[in-house]
């Protein structure tokens, strides 16, 4: 019995690694997710680079001064504003521009409330990050100025600030890496449904197309086996892509400069044996499922079109966990694929795994895989499945 | 011996087979003949265990195949009509793979594999894979993929049809060898020719029903024809004998 289900895993695999053309696509799909993981961490350090600190036109530094001393300390170079600098930033050539009056002075000097204007294009996201940056720096600084008047006056500041808001940010610096690479648990996710894809379509469709099912279920051996063979070989394969796809994740995660993002993200080998332990259970689940779609398809190319509809499974609970960025619950756990996406989700924040989430998610997995692979026995075993 | 005794077979409202019952024995070589859609694949299939019968038994050697169906499927071989090969696997590794499933051990099918080689003239493309193979070589490998576990009972639908002459008389030869060791087969066809050299008995199947078995000589004189063609003609068509053009 069990020479016989051997005998279908080494047909399967063999049969799958000499489709060059499906091979190929599985393996591409992990490479092109690691690139994409290290290209957008890294735009993200690019973006916090570019930030830090920046070039504003400034109309007028010689009625402010201080004010102009006080941003060039905070990093900001300043730069004489070209002329018809307004017009320029409608065009787009600048970013900003700071608009000193020349009334400034008397405003200033008199103590009365002086206007100042920046002008920047709303509708421009990369200026309006710089200008937020500058809002924040010139409501410091007027702060500062306004409490130094106070003090003059022999009045407490405070007054002037019934109340103060402190913020407390509780959160570590690995779950901001995890905020970063929130995405990180469902391209893991997306990497174990798509590469043994094109495998279940070939063993399951492919095989009712080739009319090459009849003869193989004509052989003394159940219908059970025959699923569990072909179920145990796409596992495999889907195993194999998949330690090699998520391994480049992590590998890309590591090269990726996440220190110049002042995160921190620790993430090795005994991670990466987790996530592969976590996502075992989602294989099999996984292959159940698209062989079960696949032998109800008719032919290979239906096969392919309910395929989408299976890509799209573990794209929800991703979406979900991305904007709901808690730790794991156990509730969570009883739903297969966001169970073990939410365990993802805590290994890369660094946060510890619970050891009873891991079994409750994997043995949910487990059982709907059981469940799938019943359904898809029952129908191999349908008469249909043969002549039509 | 198998022994086929009142099948029936309906999908949904659609009656596919109606009270066909007839015997096969060891040594002797059967033809189950009949029009397109007259019924041979349907009783074919549910002799080797592939449908179940509405109604009715298969037997083979006394095992009820509705109830031991694997147990009858290690004395069969079976060649389907269509049954294509995996064409990504070389002709040796097609042939394997089914001995693997009918249990057999690495010598034994090693052996038998080289026998089957031998007989059906495939050693050159024994270790070639199959994808491009002409239909004759493609029937060669499904044959000896069918027998390489060297079944008591062997069942062949349509298996020469397409085929050029030299891989019909190798399959010809094959199956008189088969019946010489004392195997019994059942084979399917629309060729009169190839019928009337092989078989010892035939039974025609028309509109589900089994409207004639016997053996040659026999269906000859009841259809009181002179040749096999014009016998069939009368028993596959009994209500348009004449016509040929509904041939």
């Amino acid at each position: 019995m069990y020479s016989q289900v051997i005998a279908v895993i080494k047909k399967e695999c063999l049969d799958a690694f000499r489709d060059g053309k499906s091979l190929s696509t599985a393996l591409l799909v992990p490479i092109l997710f690691a690139a994409m993981t290290f290209g957008t961490t890294t735009f993200l350090v690019s973006m916090k680079n570019d930030s830090q600190g920046f070039t504003l036109a400034v109309s007028g530094s010689q009625y402010a001064t201080p004010l102009v001393n006080w941003l060039e300390e905070s990093g900001i170079t300043i730069t004489q504003a070209p002329e018809n600098a307004r017009q320029k930033v409608t065009s787009g050539e600048l970013d900003l521009l700071l608009n000193i009056p020349k009334d400034f002075v008397d405003d200033f000097r008199q103590q009365r409330q002086a206007s100042i204007e920046l002008i920047s294009d709303h509708s421009h996201t990369e200026s309006q990050a710089k200008a937020g940056q500058l809002r924040q720096l010139i409501a410091h600084w007027s702060a500062k100025t306004g409490a130094l008047r106070l003090i003059t006056r022999n009045i407490s500041p405070n007054i002037a600030q019934p109340v103060s808001l402190k913020e407390i940010n509780v959160v570590s610096e690995e779950r901001i890496a995890a905020k970063i690479l929130s995405g990180l648990p469902l391209t893991f996710m997306m990497i174990v449904f798509v590469t043994g894809l094109g495998m279940a379509s070939d063993m399951a469709a492919g095989e009712r197309e080739r009319k090459s099912l009849e003869p193989l279920l004509i052989n003394p051996i159940s219908h059970n086996l025959i699923f569990l063979g072909k179920w145990g070989a796409g596992v495999l394969v889907t195993a194999i892509i998949s330690c090699i796809g998520i391994g480049l994740q992590f590998i890309s995660v590591k090269l990726a400069p996440m220190t110049e993002l002042g995160l921190k993200v620790n993430l090795g080998v005994s991670d990466y044996l987790l996530t592969l332990l976590i996502l075992l259970p989602v294989m099999f689940f996984a292959t159940s499922i698209q062989l079960l779609v696949s032998f109800f398809s008719r032919s290979f190319k239906d096969a392919q079109t309910y395929s989408g509809l299976i890509m799209l499974l573990p794209v929800i609970p991703g979406m979900y966990l991305i904007f709901n960025s808690s730790s794991a619950q156990l509730s969570q756990m009883f739903i297969p694929i966001l169970g073990a996406q939410a365990l993802l989700v805590d290994i890369i924040s660094g946060d510890s795994t619970s050891f009873v989430h891991v079994i409750i998610t994997s043995a949910t997995s487990l059982l709907l895989a059981l469940i799938f692979g019943l359904f898809g026995v029952m129908i191999l075993k349908r008469e249909k499945t043969i002549f039509s | 011996m198998i022994n086929v005794s009142n099948l029936h077979k309906k999908f949904g409202k659609v009656t596919a087979i109606e009270d066909i019952s007839f015997n096969a024995n060891k040594g002797e070589i059967f033809g189950l003949l009949g029009p397109n859609g007259a019924g041979k694949t349907t009783t074919l299939r549910i002799i080797y265990g592939l449908f179940r019968a509405s109604s009715g038994k298969v037997l083979v050697d006394g095992i009820d195949v509705n109830e031991a169906a694997l147990t009858v499927q290690k004395k069969l071989g079976v060649l389907p009509d269509g049954g294509n090969l995996y064409t990504r696997l070389t002709a040796r590794e097609n042939i394997r793979y089914f001995g693997q499933l009918q249990g057999l051990d690495k010598q034994q099918l090693q052996n038998n594999i080289e026998r089957y080689c031998e007989i059906l003239g495939m050693e050159n493309i024994i270790d070639r894979k199959t994808a491009g193979f002409s239909q004759g070589e493609r029937m060669k490998v499904a044959l000896a993929r069918a027998i390489v576990h060297d079944p008591e009972y062997i069942l062949l639908d349509e298996p020469t049809n397409g085929l050029d002459v030299v891989t019909t008389r190798a399959v010809r030869n094959l199956l008189l060898t088969l019946k010489s060791e004392g195997k019994c087969v059942i084979f399917s066809s629309h060729l009169m020719h190839e019928v009337n050299n092989l078989c010892d008995r035939v039974g025609i199947i028309s509109a589900g029903k089994l409207t004639a078995e016997g053996s040659i000589p026999n269906i000859i004189e009841r259809a009181n024809t002179e040749q096999l063609e014009d016998a069939f003609i009368h028993f596959a068509y009994p209500n348009n004998t004449t016509d040929e053009q509904t041939l």
